[in-house]
């Protein structure tokens, strides 16, 4: 009754598996919505960003009034690149329509008065409500801006001042990140916690369904008086589970890949961004040994649950089990993780898909990483077997 | 052949099943009697391996309930409850199969016996039909095929006309008889009296746990001298009520 018999363990794994994949749900909730979930987000956060800053200067459409002849300062924008549209029969209308972003009116002494050293004005007209024009308008003051520090400069020289004066302090950026680490720092951000999420919630469906369900359903009685051992039965539905949330997991990590392989601007990161084939292999052990542990404790908790939807009533806040440590490990630069946390369960999954994004391999993390890992699979396996035989759980009134 | 000796259950408060001993023989069926919560459930879980019993045995087809657990589950088939359950995914067939595989049935035997058993059955129409598009009767004869498919010597009902039309009850009574004339030993468990009295070899009447009557049902009318078994079984469980 105790023994754990590989032939029962396979027949109920083939079966669940079927069963699970004949249902529609099941495709789209753990195969679909992982794998499209972080295409669509990268679409959202980075297409929507890209369309307001796509405005590149030389697509942006602007009118140009000149209430006099001021050719020097319209040669100037013309030297920017700024697109000017002319031969407008009523450009405030085009604005107003969207057709062009802005107009510039420049008064009719505007070139003299500079040239004389005097202080000119200008008037840009643009539509607030629209995001691209009122892009335009600091586009365009930032290129009157420099205008204006080259008149100054000029000034300077003229009255023979070293026009650094303006500039006391000079601050100078230099990044020296690669590509790929910016990369792996943009993936190490938001990775580890979509996997351990998807590891987490991807068997949840199935784990209700194989033990509440069960109960639900009525099968539960016929099949624990199979010769199957619940040891047997429960060791088959729990790899089915583990099984599922892997594939979720593969599955983000796929979106993820293919976003990355589709969008142009994430291409050329990509293209620097490689993980090595140790890397990957963790990886994976990583997503398994966190899949085992979730597995096992939903599988649990099923089995506790009279029904399905008290199934799911227990199982649902184990998504918080995860979501916790992802945060609190996603602002963390790797040389801040503790070391403590790879042996904390879930912290460690996350902590470890840090490094590898990062191109670190420190073997004493994954050594700890995987022997405690190991350590917990055992325990809530044990639990999840321990709430298989206990008939005041399997038998609840 | 099942013997039943001083079969106990205790629920953390609630004696279940209090020292329950009866015998029934090779092709009889027996008929458990009981009102809602009177332990019929719990006796023949407890015979199917389903719960540990607190204390006592039951000794089926000479072998120990409480030492040889998993050959007795060889020995015994059940259908519990009136909508018995099925995977509704998979097809009757694939249904039936996983539980022939679980009992160690050779696949391609059991897919053999399957169709044999549809036949008689008259289930081939449906056999590979999805179980969730089947309707309710069909699915009580797919569960009836699945409980006797590795072939018990034993068979265990409990309550396995609650909730079915008329036609799907005469069905499950027409199986029962099947099987007592392929010579199962039978515990079939009823709340209703008419029921027990048109199946059953010999009656016996449980309340709180506790055997309180017991016979055929020959020996039962001549004892109270009375045709309405009905009423004799309202009276004894009634009487034991107001104690
Ligand atoms: N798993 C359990 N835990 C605690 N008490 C239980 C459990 N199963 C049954 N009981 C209790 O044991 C008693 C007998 O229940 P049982 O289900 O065996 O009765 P029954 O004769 O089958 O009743 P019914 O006709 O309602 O099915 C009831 O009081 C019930 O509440
Ligand atoms: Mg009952």
């Amino acid at each position: 009754m105790r023994k754990l018999k590989f032939k029962h363990v396979y027949i109920v794994l083939k079966k669940e598996l079927k069963d699970i994949f004949r249902d529609k749900k099941t495709w789209i909730v753990t195969i679909l919505l992982p794998a499209l979930f972080i295409p669509i987000m990268m679409y959202i956060v980075i297409g929507g960003a890209e369309s307001i800053s796509e405005q590149k200067i030389s697509e942006t459409k602007i009118a140009i009034i000149d209430e006099g002849n001021n050719a020097k300062f319209i040669n100037y924008l013309k030297s920017t690149g700024i697109s000017i549209v002319t031969g407008l029969q009523n450009p405030k209308e085009s604005l107003e329509k969207g057709d062009i972003r802005a107009i510039v009116v420049i008064p009719s002494d505007f070139d003299k008065n500079i040239e004389e050293g005097k202080n000119a004005d200008l008037t840009i007209q643009v539509d607030m409500s629209n995001m691209k024009s009122s892009n335009a308008e600091n586009m365009i003051r930032g290129l009157i801006k420099e205008y204006a520090n080259n008149i100054v400069k000029e000034r300077l020289i003229a009255k023979g001042i070293d026009p650094k004066i303006l500039d006391p302090i000079e601050v100078k950026t230099e990044n020296i990140a690669s590509q790929s680490k910016m990369a792996g720092s943009f993936l190490a951000f938001i990775v580890p916690m979509l996997l351990t999420l998807w590891t987490a919630t991807g068997g949840m469906g199935a784990a209700v369904d194989l033990a509440a369900g069960e109960k639900e359903r009525g099968t539960l009685e016929p099949l624990l008086t199979t010769s199957a051992s619940r040891l047997s039965i429960m060791a088959g539905k729990y790899l089915a589970v583990t099984t599922m949330a892997l594939i979720s997991a593969i599955a983000s990590l796929l979106g993820l890949f293919a976003s990355f392989s589709l969008n142009k601007d994430m291409a050329s990161l990509n293209a620097d961004f490689r993980l090595s084939t140790t890397a990957i292999v963790v990886m994976f052990v990583a997503a398994f040994f966190t899949a085992s542990i979730f597995a096992a404790l939903e599988l649990a908790l099923s089995a506790y649950a009279k029904s399905f939807k008290e199934g799911q009533t227990y199982i649902s806040p184990l998504m918080f089990i995860a979501i916790i440590p992802a945060y609190l490990v996603m602002y963390k630069m790797p040389n801040e993780i503790p070391i403590s946390y790879f042996a904390i369960p879930v912290f460690g999954t996350i902590s470890i898909f840090k490094e590898l994004l990062y191109g670190i391999i420190n073997m004493t993390h994954i050594g700890i990483f995987v022997f405690s890992s190991i350590v917990y699979v055992a325990i809530s396996i044990y639990i999840a077997a321990l709430m298989f035989k206990q008939e005041w759980a399997l038998f609840r009134v | 052949m099942v013997e039943v000796i001083g079969l106990t259950k205790v629920f953390k408060n609630i004696k279940a099943v209090d020292n329950l001993s009866f015998k029934v023989e090779e092709g009889e069926i027996y008929g458990l009697l009981g009102e809602n919560g009177a332990g019929k459930t719990t006796t023949l879980r407890m015979l199917a391996t389903m719960l540990k019993p607190t204390s006592g045995t039951a000794i089926i087809n000479r072998k120990d309930l409480i030492k040889k657990p998993e050959e007795i589950r060889k020995e015994v088939g059940i259908l519990f409850g009136g909508e018995s359950g099925l995977y509704d995914r998979l097809t009757a067939r694939e249904n039936i199969l996983y539980f022939a595989e679980l009992h160690d049935m050779d696949k391609e035997e059991a897919d053999k016996k399957i169709d044999i058993l549809a036949r008689k059955f008259d289930m081939t129409e449906f056999i590979d039909r999805p179980a969730g598009k089947l309707s309710k009767g069909m699915k009580q004869k797919v569960a009836i095929l699945r409980s006797i498919i590795h072939d018990p010597k034993v068979m265990l009902f409990d309550e396995p006309t609650s909730g079915l039309d008329v036609g799907s009850v005469r069905e499950v009574h027409d199986f029962i008889r099947f099987c007592k004339e392929e010579g199962k030993t039978i515990i079939f468990s009823s709340h209703s009296m008419s029921e027990v009295e048109k199946l059953c070899d010999k009656i016996g009447i449980i309340h709180k746990g506790k055997l309180i009557e017991e016979g055929t049902i020959k020996d039962l009318k001549e004892k109270y001298k009375t045709d309405n078994l009905e009423e004799l079984f309202m009276e004894l469980v009634g009487e034991k009520i107001e104690v």
